[in-house]
């Protein structure tokens, strides 16, 4: 299947496991145990294994070696912005440091009196950026497929503080649709993940890294549609638990969403040449 | 306003919009089927709804709305209730 298929690996249990230690032995061991669990996903999760593994050694044109050990530290890091987004939410922030970069566009688009539409990807970790940007008045309402996954974030939801970002879930019941247009209404911002979709979705094409893929049309058709400005926003996890937010404008033709999906994969494609190993997305992402 | 100036707004804007032919505009047509619409096409056609016409629309009422007949009643409804 060459879409998402609409869920994340990982269960209650799991999450359960690392918020103990987070919370009573700490974030450095946290990270220890995930050497074993990164491990544990490179042999167990063959298809997700081979998709990363192709990424590096097709679109990054990596040795077979590089590309090997890069899956394994591809693994490693994504469960370390998973840590990080657990230690953040339950009131850890002050052990990170962070920087911005564009934080200007973002202060502009929270004054400006009309709302704002930020695109993001599954690269580094987009769901931490609320707590580094608690000086705006406007909430971020982040729309997400991530439906099955409730489990999880209901537990979470349980025992962190109340998060700042709002979810907003696509369901059949269109519901998310006057969820988002209140949003548009109130003068809020919207966030989007420009780069995954679920079956029956439209999709545009666009070369991504050499190669053409599929990405989610509905994104790129309302912000290209709607006369509001739209950033391209990614937070990337550096190291010594320091995270640096890019929040770059979108330059594209009204009304033309090919113009802004081609600005957003050169975006993404210049995000991932400095942080290689950040790519989350866990299936063949370029498979027709 | 009169129904048939409703469906001409209506139609234009959609011809427009969803860069569609005319003919395949047909009053009893599936709405989704015949615009090919997903899931975040929805927003798009609820905020071009909203600024031609001045009406604000909810979840319950696009309940009903199957058919472009549906969605010209439900515009024409959505009017006749701020007259």
């Amino acid at each position: 299947m060459a879409e998402w298929e609409g869920r994340s690996r990982g269960t209650v249990f799991g999450y359960k496991v690392f918020i103990f230690l987070i919370k009573h032995v700490g974030i450095n061991v946290a990270y220890l145990l995930l050497t074993f669990v990164a491990l544990y996903y490179v042999i167990c999760a063959p298809k997700q294994t081979k998709a990363i593994y192709r990424y590096f050694r097709v679109h990054r044109r990596e040795s077979v070696f590089r590309s090997l050990i890069a899956t394994y530290r591809n693994y490693f890091v994504f469960g370390q912005t998973i840590i990080d987004k657990i230690a953040i939410t339950a009131g850890l922030a002050g052990k990170y440091t962070y920087e911005f970069d564009g934080i200007d566009n973002i202060r502009q688009l929270a004054k400006d009196n009309s709302a704002g539409i930020l695109i993001s990807a599954h690269v580094g970790n987009f769901e931490v950026s609320q707590y580094f940007m608690g000086e705006f008045d406007k909430q971020i309402h982040l729309v997400t497929t991530d439906e099955e996954q409730r489990a999880i974030k209901s537990y979470l939801a349980n025992i962190m503080a109340k998060p700042k970002t709002g979810f907003i879930v696509v369901k059949d019941d269109l519901s998310h649709v006057f969820e988002i247009n209140q949003v548009i209404d109130q003068k809020g911002m919207i966030c989007f993940t420009g780069d995954r979709f679920v079956s029956g979705a439209k999709t545009l094409t666009a070369d991504f890294l050499g190669e053409a893929a599929r990405f989610p049309a509905g994104p790129f058709l309302i912000s290209s549609r709607l006369s509001t400005p739209v950033l391209f926003v990614y937070v990337m996890r550096e190291r010594r638990k320091h995270y640096h937010l890019y929040a770059r404008k979108a330059t594209f033709d009204h009304r033309d969403a090919q113009s802004l999906l081609q600005a957003y994969t050169r975006s993404i494609e210049q995000i991932l040449a400095k942080y290689p190993l950040q790519w989350f997305n866990y299936y063949d992402f370029w498979k027709a | 306003m009169s129904r048939d100036e409703i469906i001409d707004i209506t139609n234009r804007f959609l011809i427009e919009e969803f860069e569609v032919e005319p003919e395949v505009i047909q009053p009893a047509a599936g709405l989704k089927e015949s615009l090919d619409l997903d899931s975040l096409d929805y927003v798009d056609l609820v905020v071009i709804i909203e600024s031609n016409f001045g009406i604000k629309l909810d979840n319950k009422d696009f309940t009903d709305v199957h058919t472009f007949n549906d969605l010209y009643d439900l515009i024409g409804s959505k009017l006749h209730a701020i007259a």
